[in-house]
C-alpha cells in the first residue's frame, strides 16, 4: 500500500517538477512497485484528459466589451501617474483646474469674437468658438483674410450690407496663450485604440487653430449665397494646401457628411482602424482629422457645399441634425504639416504642396484611385503601424500641377 | 515580462485606455480558457473573466513589476472565480462527505451537447467537467492550473497566493479526488 507522501512522489514526477534526487527516489519506487506503476499510469491517463479538453474563448468583441465598460462606468486607475511630476508642491488637481481656467478663457473669448465677426446672429447662436492662440505670423500662406461678406440680415432675407473687413479679436481675453503642444506619453501620438477611450483632451490637442483675424471665417449655411460660394472659391485658389477647421457637435456624424463629399467626387476615403472603431460609439467625443491631395479648389469648394447643404437638410429636420456652423479656412503651416507627418509617419518635406499653377483653360479630369486619410487624434491617435496609413502612403502618387493639398480637422466643441 | 508589456502598462497610467485594449487582447484568451473550467459556464466565465480585467485595470498603480503582469492578472481572476463559486457552491467534497451524504452539482448536459462536435469528444468533456465541478474550488483551480494550462508549481503559487508545497499537496488530493469520482460515473 503505498503511503501518502509516495502517491504525492508520483504526482510530482507526472508534472515534471521534481529535484533530481526526487526523481531517482520516484524511479527507484516505480521500478519496485507494480502498484506505483499502475497509479502513475492512471494519474498520466487523468492528466492527459484533462490537458485534451478543448480550450474556450471568450466571444469576438470581449476586448471591445471591456473597453466599452470601463467608459460606462467612467472607470480609471487609481493613483494615476500624473503626466508630469508635480513641481514646487504643487497639487496635481491644481494643474488640470488651471488648465480649465485657460480653455474657459479660451472659448469664452473665441464665443465673443465670434459673436462679433458674425453680425446678424439673434438668435446668439454664432459660430462655434474656435479656441484661438496667439502664434508667430510664421509660414502664413494665406496672406490677409479677404474682406467679409456681412450676414445679409435673418436667414430667409434682408438686405445686403457692403463687406466689410473682420474686426481684430479685441474681444479675446487678453493673455489666452499658446496651448502646450499635445504630446503623448513618450512625445509620440497616442496609439489607436479599439473604441471607448475618454473624451478629447487638451494636452492631446493637434493642428492648433491660428490667429483667427489671417482666417477666413464662412457660414456654412450662408454658402448657398452666391457672393459667399464665390469668396470661398476665390480663397481656395489664392493658395495650394489649406487646413479647413470644422468646429463640429458630433465628431463622428460631422465625419459622416464628409466622407459623402470625397465619395461624391471619387476620392475612396481610407479610415483608419481606431476611427473606424470609434465611429461605433458616436456618443464618445472624438476629434478627427482628415487628409486629402491631389484636389483642384473648384471640387473642393463643391464639396464644402456638398457638405454644407447636407448639413442644412440635417438640422432642418425635427430632431435637429446640423453638426457645423462656421468653416475656418486657413493656410496649412509648416507646424501643420510636422503634426500631419507625425500621424502619417512621413518626413515633413515630402508633404509640400505640389508645385505648379493649373491650366485654366483646359479642364482637370480628376485622375482615379485618389485617396484620402481618415484619423482619429484626440483622445486616441492612430495605431502605431497603422496598416490603413501605411496603405495610404504607399498609394500616393505624385500630384497634379496646381492641386490642393487640404487638411481637414473636425473638432468637437463642447455643448 | 515583455518590455512593451510594461510600456502599454505606463500608457495606461498615462490616460491611454487604448493600450489596455492591446493587454485585454493578449491575455483574454487563456484567462478566459481558466475560469471558464473553474466556473463551468460561458456567461460567468464572461463576467468574472471581464471583471478581473477591469479591476486589473483601476489597480494598476498596484503592479510593482515583481511578477509578471500575466500572473498578476491571473491571480486576479482565478481569486475571482473561486470566491464566485465559494458563494455558488452546492458541491461537497469527497472528503467532507464521507459521511455518505453528499450534494452533487448536477452538470449542465445543453452545454455539451453541440451539434457537429464528434460525440465522443463532447461526451467526454462532459464528463471531465462534471467531475471538475465536483471539485472543492480550491482543488479544481490546482487541477485547472497545472493539468489544463500547463503552468509549473511555482506560477501556481503565486497565482493562489500559497506556498509551493501547498500546491503539491493539493494537487495530490485533487487528482485522487478526481480520479474517485470519474471512477464512480465510469462505474454508474
Amino acid at each position: 500500500m503505498l503511503t501518502d507522501d509516495l502517491r504525492q512522489l508520483l504526482a510530482s514526477y507526472v508534472d515534471g517538477e521534481l529535484t533530481n534526487r526526487q526523481r531517482k527516489a520516484a524511479l527507484r519506487l516505480l521500478r519496485r512497485s507494480a502498484e506505483a506503476r499502475a497509479l502513475l499510469r492512471q494519474m498520466q491517463e487523468d492528466a492527459e484528459r484533462l490537458r485534451l479538453m478543448p480550450r474556450r474563448t471568450p466571444a469576438p468583441d470581449f476586448t471591445l466589451d471591456v473597453l466599452h465598460t470601463i467608459v460606462e462606468r467612467k472607470l480609471r486607475p487609481r493613483h494615476r501617474r500624473p503626466a508630469r511630476p508635480a513641481a514646487g508642491g504643487i497639487p496635481g488637481w491644481a494643474g488640470l483646474a488651471a488648465a480649465a481656467a485657460v480653455l474657459l478663457v479660451v472659448g469664452f473669448g473665441s464665443y465673443l469674437y465670434f459673436t462679433a465677426a458674425l453680425p446678424g446672429q439673434d438668435d446668439g447662436r454664432a459660430g462655434r468658438p474656435v479656441p484661438k492662440k496667439e502664434r508667430p505670423d510664421g509660414g502664413r500662406q494665406v496672406a490677409d483674410a479677404p474682406p467679409r461678406d456681412t450676414d445679409p440680415g435673418p436667414r430667409g432675407g434682408g438686405k445686403a450690407d457692403p463687406p466689410e473687413r473682420i474686426p481684430p479679436p479685441e474681444a479675446v481675453a487678453s493673455g489666452s496663450k499658446e496651448r502646450d503642444r499635445p504630446k503623448g506619453s513618450a512625445g509620440q501620438p497616442p496609439p489607436a485604440v479599439d473604441a471607448a477611450p475618454p473624451d478629447p483632451l487638451p494636452k492631446l490637442e493637434m493642428f492648433q487653430p491660428g490667429d483667427v483675424k489671417l482666417a477666413a471665417i464662412f457660414r456654412l449655411a450662408e454658402l448657398d449665397q452666391a457672393a459667399q460660394r464665390g469668396r470661398l472659391e476665390k480663397l481656395l485658389r489664392e493658395d495650394r494646401a489649406f487646413r479647413l477647421e470644422l468646429p463640429c457637435k458630433q465628431g463622428v456624424r460631422a465625419f459622416e457628411r464628409w466622407q459623402a463629399a470625397l465619395k461624391a467626387h471619387g476620392i475612396h476615403l481610407i479610415i483608419e482602424e481606431a476611427a473606424r472603431t470609434r465611429m461605433k460609439f458616436p456618443q464618445l467625443r472624438t476629434n478627427f482629422v482628415l487628409y486629402v491631395e491631389d484636389v483642384t479648389a473648384e471640387e473642393l469648394a463643391r464639396m464644402v457645399l456638398q457638405v454644407a447643404e447636407a448639413d442644412r437638410q440635417a438640422g432642418a429636420k425635427p430632431q435637429g441634425g446640423g453638426q457645423f456652423e462656421a468653416l475656418v479656412v486657413q493656410g496649412m503651416t509648416a507646424d501643420d504639416r510636422k503634426e500631419l507627418s507625425k500621424l502619417l509617419k512621413v518626413d515633413a518635406a515630402r508633404l509640400q504642396a505640389p508645385p505648379g499653377k493649373p491650366d485654366r483653360a483646359k479642364p482637370m479630369t480628376p485622375p482615379a484611385g485618389r485617396l484620402a486619410l481618415a484619423l482619429p487624434y484626440n483622445p486616441i491617435g492612430p495605431r502605431p503601424g497603422s496598416p490603413e496609413v501605411k496603405r495610404f502612403r504607399d498609394a500616393r502618387k505624385p500630384p497634379r500641377p496646381g492641386t490642393l493639398q487640404v487638411l481637414l480637422v473636425l473638432r468637437e466643441t463642447p455643448g | 515580462m515583455r518590455a512593451d508589456s510594461y510600456h502599454l502598462i505606463a500608457e495606461c497610467l498615462d490616460g491611454d485606455t487604448a493600450a489596455f485594449g492591446e493587454l485585454v487582447r493578449r491575455y483574454q484568451d487563456r484567462l478566459y480558457n481558466t475560469v471558464y473550467r473553474l466556473v463551468d459556464n460561458p456567461e460567468d466565465a464572461h463576467d468574472v473573466v471581464q471583471e478581473a480585467f477591469l479591476n486589473a485595470y483601476q489597480s494598476l498603480d498596484s503592479f510593482k513589476g515583481d511578477s509578471r503582469f500575466f500572473t498578476w492578472l491571473y491571480r486576479i481572476a482565478v481569486n475571482t472565480a473561486i470566491s464566485q463559486k465559494r458563494k455558488h457552491r452546492a458541491v461537497v467534497s469527497i472528503d467532507q462527505g464521507r459521511s455518505g451524504e453528499m450534494s452533487l452539482e448536477p452538470p449542465d448536459e445543453s452545454e455539451y451537447s453541440r451539434p457537429g462536435e464528434a460525440m465522443e469528444r463532447a461526451e467526454e468533456e462532459r464528463r471531465i467537467q462534471a467531475a471538475l465541478n465536483r471539485l472543492s474550488p480550491e482543488h479544481r483551480a490546482v487541477l485547472v492550473l497545472k493539468d489544463i494550462e500547463g503552468h509549473k508549481y511555482e506560477m501556481i503559487a503565486e497565482i493562489l497566493g500559497v506556498p509551493i508545497g501547498t500546491v503539491r499537496s493539493r494537487l495530490h488530493r485533487a487528482r485522487a479526488e478526481l480520479r474517485e469520482i470519474l471512477e464512480r460515473e465510469e462505474n454508474l
